[in-house]
């Protein structure tokens, strides 16, 4: 039989055109992130209650009597696949917790900004196949992203001359992971901050200033902007990491609806590692709700701006790596499930579980939203999947929680 | 159980049944009345019973609903659901989650729903989505037409026979029960820059028309044996004088089935004042007078809803329009696109009022109710919980009058609506909203109450009021077994519905080379096994795989 194809679960691009690393233990191919990850999920390591090694089974009691008890539970981290998260809305929706993604502050930039004014999005093939114009906004998108310039620039394109395609830099000064043979050109704003710059590049494609007025740079990237075919604005929400970011990213999602008037641009927000889209998605479709999201007696609303101060447990859901454990949780008692490399140091009550893509399969959504994967498993798994380990959990709950 | 629904008006267009009678079924199926009793009995005197109902057009999974719902947390209102049914929390309006869905429909004696428009590249998330929709069966219509590697073929002129195995190939690999087809190329066209895009015009890339891609597509499904006709979103989608297309398209396949979706949005023309007026009298003549042709309504209602299209070019026109004031567009994977804008219909506007009313002449003037389905194109229209005040709207000419005075004064007098005096019987209610769109989906056991039929049973206390008749039934039964060992779900989950026409097998090296060429995700992971279904759908419900008959 033939292995199943790897769709790789380590950032949100989900390349499924690598070969799995096997059991040699270093990936083969040339991305940092990829091979980062699986170091990170290597570790072996089993159940654990402060401290101590127990069997599963009583580690998954020592979770549920510490569910029970808590009173205002967090289900947090949520790096996993669909299922993970279907089991983990369940048994929030059973103890009346919040749910919260670790990468949220991120995902809030490109929410916010949609809630408030809409977006136009694309996706990796329309991207690749037509884009004439990719402008690279705020942030050197390489670094989270290591093989999006090679997923869109290489093969050549369908719809365009593949020696037409341009490639802009607007507050970014250059990319570690440059295209092969196409040239990265830095805009000069003239001294102006991101804000103004694109402020800027709005007026010009308005004709609300004279051209002359604004930055040389930014008047003749506006010119190209209103010219070309199909254009492309690429940012990872996760490099906007400064104040009024979703601001910006309004900013930039109104630039894209006055240049759609007469031509077409499309925006690819990168996202969707460590699971941040997954967990999204199927809180929007269950509840209504992107995340953060709350159940509490009998009913369920969104809760954008949680207050943590009550907490006394969170339930850390980490199956997939690259979070950051946030520092609001360092003195709260922790349940953890996922990955034995992934577990936080101090947690009282540890549970491994399979790892989505490689021990176990599982569904995950790629950076464009649209494109849901289906990664196979490649190798037998010492452990459940973190669904299976989160229904046990519920399993043992004294009805109601 | 053996179960005795005892002494109620049984209304069964299928099997001609309007009568006062015992209904029994037993494991799920329905059966004639046996010898032995009951072990289960329900004393129905005064109330209705009519098989499930059966939306055949309504978006409750895929990508574009979850936009939907992400830019609209204003819409979700809490759902109070029974204590003792061991039902998730919910809530939801317009862009409704899937647990709302399912609680709702089934709480208007609904139990099944078609999403109309699956993405090939979004079929996962769509299957996902309806398999956290509880109670309801479900199924999806692929959407083709503006996809490139159908672009392609049609370009270089290939075989109908090759056309046949990729709708096909479509179809299996993406676990779907038919095909639609949304503004023809046009979603591809909009990519290109393309802002208008008629049945005969030229697609600027491909140079194909839409009138070839609908006769493809209809020759397609008809010669597979698909049993839904081709589901068509026309053309020119709410445009003023779109009617002309609409004509045009019903006879563009030379006699081959056609379902018309969301004929309101389509029969429009542009007389009077305004340049926008009624042209229901036009398509209903039509429809009357064309045999291969059947139609969904898509009726508005006022209020607050959201529409969501497949439709870019169409959405990107009526981003002005929104309320609120964000529109989402999406250009999607060398498949097809999306728009998403809120609206809110009123009845002062001249031009919603008289789209109330179109709506509500085409159900008065197409004679043949089993060519017609209730829909509300859910959420476009208005969300699918306001079906019970439409069936009053169509059963109580008083009540419509009542309606029809409140509308903006222009938009009366642009109307015949007054003149119509029909009212919909019981009967005609049940053939529109089960009997109907069972026999256009071929699903034999569906929307009927004959004995081998499922016993999917809606009882509804009658009453002069259909509204609040409708609204809450008295019992809901959804009794179908399970065919899978993992499913122990109170509430049931409902079953996926599939159609796998035969094809040649040589096609799938063509799209393997198309995949490498055009797409950014491997051949050998796209299509989804049964497998991935039954973990999709939460290993609940059982996989319906009808039969396709070739003519
Ligand atoms: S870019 Fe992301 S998905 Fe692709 S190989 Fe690297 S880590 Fe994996
Ligand atoms: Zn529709």
């Amino acid at each position: 039989m033939n292995a199943p194809h790897f769709v790789c679960p380590f950032c949100g691009l989900l390349c499924d055109d690598l070969p799995f690393p096997g059991t040699s233990g270093l990936l083969q191919t040339a991305c940092p992130k990829a091979a980062e990850g699986w170091a990170a999920i290597r570790a072996t390591g089993d159940a654990r209650v402060d401290g101590v090694a127990v069997a599963e089974a009583a580690a998954v009691r020592a979770a549920s009597a510490a569910l029970a008890k808590a009173r205002r539970p967090l289900i947090g981290g949520l790096a996993g696949d669909v299922q993970m998260m279907r089991a983990a809305l369940a048994l929030a929706d059973r103890c009346g917790a919040r749910v919260v993604h670790a990468n949220q502050a991120a995902a809030q930039r490109n929410l916010f900004a949609l809630q408030s004014r809409g977006a136009v999005a694309t996706t990796l093939a329309e991207a690749r196949q037509r884009a004439d114009l990719v402008v690279v906004v705020g942030g050197d998108v390489t670094r989270r992203f290591p093989r999006i310039m090679e997923r869109l620039f290489a093969p050549a394109p369908v719809f365009v001359d593949a020696a037409q395609r341009r490639l802009a830099l607007l507050g970014v000064d250059a990319l570690e992971y440059a295209p092969a043979g196409v040239s990265a050109e830095r805009v000069d704003c003239g001294g102006l901050d991101l804000f103004d710059a694109v402020g800027a590049l709005r007026a010009c494609c308005e004709d609300r200033i004279d051209a002359r007025m604004a930055p040389a740079g930014l008047a003749a990237l506006a010119e190209r902007m209103q010219s070309c075919r199909y254009g492309l604005l690429l940012w990872a929400a996760g490099d906007l990491d400064f104040a009024g970011a979703d601001l910006l990213v309004e900013q930039l999602q109104q630039l894209l609806q006055d240049l759609n008037r007469e031509t077409r641009w499309a925006a690819l927000p990168l996202a969707g590692s460590g699971g941040d889209l997954t967990a999204n998605a199927v809180a929007a479709w269950q509840t209504g709700f992107a995340l953060p999201l709350e159940f509490r007696d009998g009913e369920v609303a969104g809760d954008a701006f949680p207050d943590y101060s009550d907490v006394d447990l969170l339930l850390w859901l980490a199956v997939l790596p690259g979070l950051t454990f946030p520092d609001w949780a360092r003195d709260v008692p922790v349940v953890a499930i996922g990955a034995p490399g992934l577990a936080p140091p101090g947690a009282r009550v540890f549970i491994p579980a399979a790892v989505p893509g490689v021990e176990a399969a599982g569904h995950l959504v790629r950076t464009d939203g649209v494109v849901t994967l289906y990664a196979p498993a490649q190798t037998a798994s010492a452990h459940p999947a973190a669904a299976t380990q989160l229904e046990r959990i519920a399993a043992a709950l004294e009805p109601p929680c | 159980m053996l179960t005795r629904l005892k002494r109620g008006r049984v209304v069964d267009p299928a099997n001609g049944v309007d009568a006062v009678a015992d209904l029994w079924f037993e494991d799920g199926r329905i059966v004639s009345p046996p010898a032995g009793a009951a072990a289960c009995e329900i004393d129905c005197t005064g109330m209705v019973l009519m098989a499930g109902g059966i939306d055949l057009h309504t978006h409750i999974g895929g990508g574009k609903v979850n936009i939907a719902r992400t830019l609209l947390p204003e819409d979700h209102v809490p759902l109070h659901l029974a204590a003792d049914m061991a039902l998730r929390s919910a809530c939801g309006h317009a862009a409704m989650p899937t647990l709302a869905a399912g609680y709702r429909y089934a709480q208007m004696g609904y139990t099944a729903c078609f999403e109309p428009a699956m993405l090939p590249t979004n079929a996962r998330q769509a299957h996902l989505e309806m398999g956290d929709t509880p109670i309801v069966d479900h199924g999806a219509y692929a959407l083709l037409g503006s996809d490139d590697f159908l672009l392609r073929q049609l370009a270089a002129d290939a075989p109908q026979a090759k056309i046949n195995d990729y709708v096909a190939w479509t179809l299996a690999a993406t676990q779907a029960m038919g095909i639609k087809v949304v503004n023809p190329g046009g979603i591809s066209a909009f990519k290109f820059n393309c802002r208008a895009f008629d049945l005969d015009d030229a697609h600027p890339h491909y140079g194909v028309t839409p009138r070839r891609i609908l006769q493809a597509l209809a020759r397609a499904v008809a010669e597979l044996g698909v049993p839904h006709p081709l589901h068509v979103h026309a053309s020119n989608l709410g445009a003023a004088g779109n009617l002309a297309t609409t004509l045009a398209t019903m006879e563009a396949v030379e006699g081959l089935p056609l379902h018309l979706t969301h004929v309101q949005f389509h029969s429009y023309g542009t007389e009077g004042e305004f340049k926008f007026s009624s042209g229901a009298a036009q398509v209903a003549e039509a429809v009357n007078r064309l045999r291969h042709v059947s139609i969904d309504i898509g009726q508005i209602l006022f209020g607050q809803t959201v529409t969501c299209s497949g439709d870019s070019m169409a959405q990107h026109r009526n981003a002005d329009l929104a309320a609120p004031r964000k529109t989402v567009l999406m250009d999607i994977e060398c498949d097809a696109g999306c728009g998403v804008v809120p609206f809110r219909y009123r009845d002062q506007s001249y031009v919603n009022a008289l789209q109330w009313a179109i709506g509500l002449e085409l159900f008065l003037l197409v004679e043949d109710p089993w060519r017609i389905v209730l829909t509300t194109d859910h959420p476009n229209g208005a969300p699918f919980t306001s079906y019970p005040h439409l069936i009053r709207l169509l059963c109580d000419k008083g009540f419509r009058d009542e309606q029809f005075a409140r509308l903006h004064p222009a938009a009366q007098a642009m109307s015949i609506l007054p003149s119509l005096k029909r009212e919909y019987s019981l009967t005609e209610i049940a053939v529109v909203t089960r009997a109907a769109p069972a026999r256009l989906l071929g699903m034999a056991g569906r929307g009927h109450l004959g004995a081998g039929a499922a016993a999917d049973i809606a009882i509804y206390r009658e009453q002069a009021d259909r509204e609040a008749m409708f609204a809450a039934p008295a019992w809901v039964f959804r009794t179908e077994r399970s065919s899978c060992a993992r499913a122990a779900s109170r509430p049931p989950r409902g079953a996926t519905h599939v159609v796998r026409p035969e094809y040649d097998r040589a096609i799938e090296r063509d799209l393997a080379a198309h995949f490498d060429s055009h797409m950014t995700q491997s051949f050998a992971g796209f299509a989804i096994g049964e497998a991935e279904l039954c973990e999709a759908c939460n290993h609940g419900g059982r996989l319906h795989v009808h039969s396709c008959h070739t003519r």
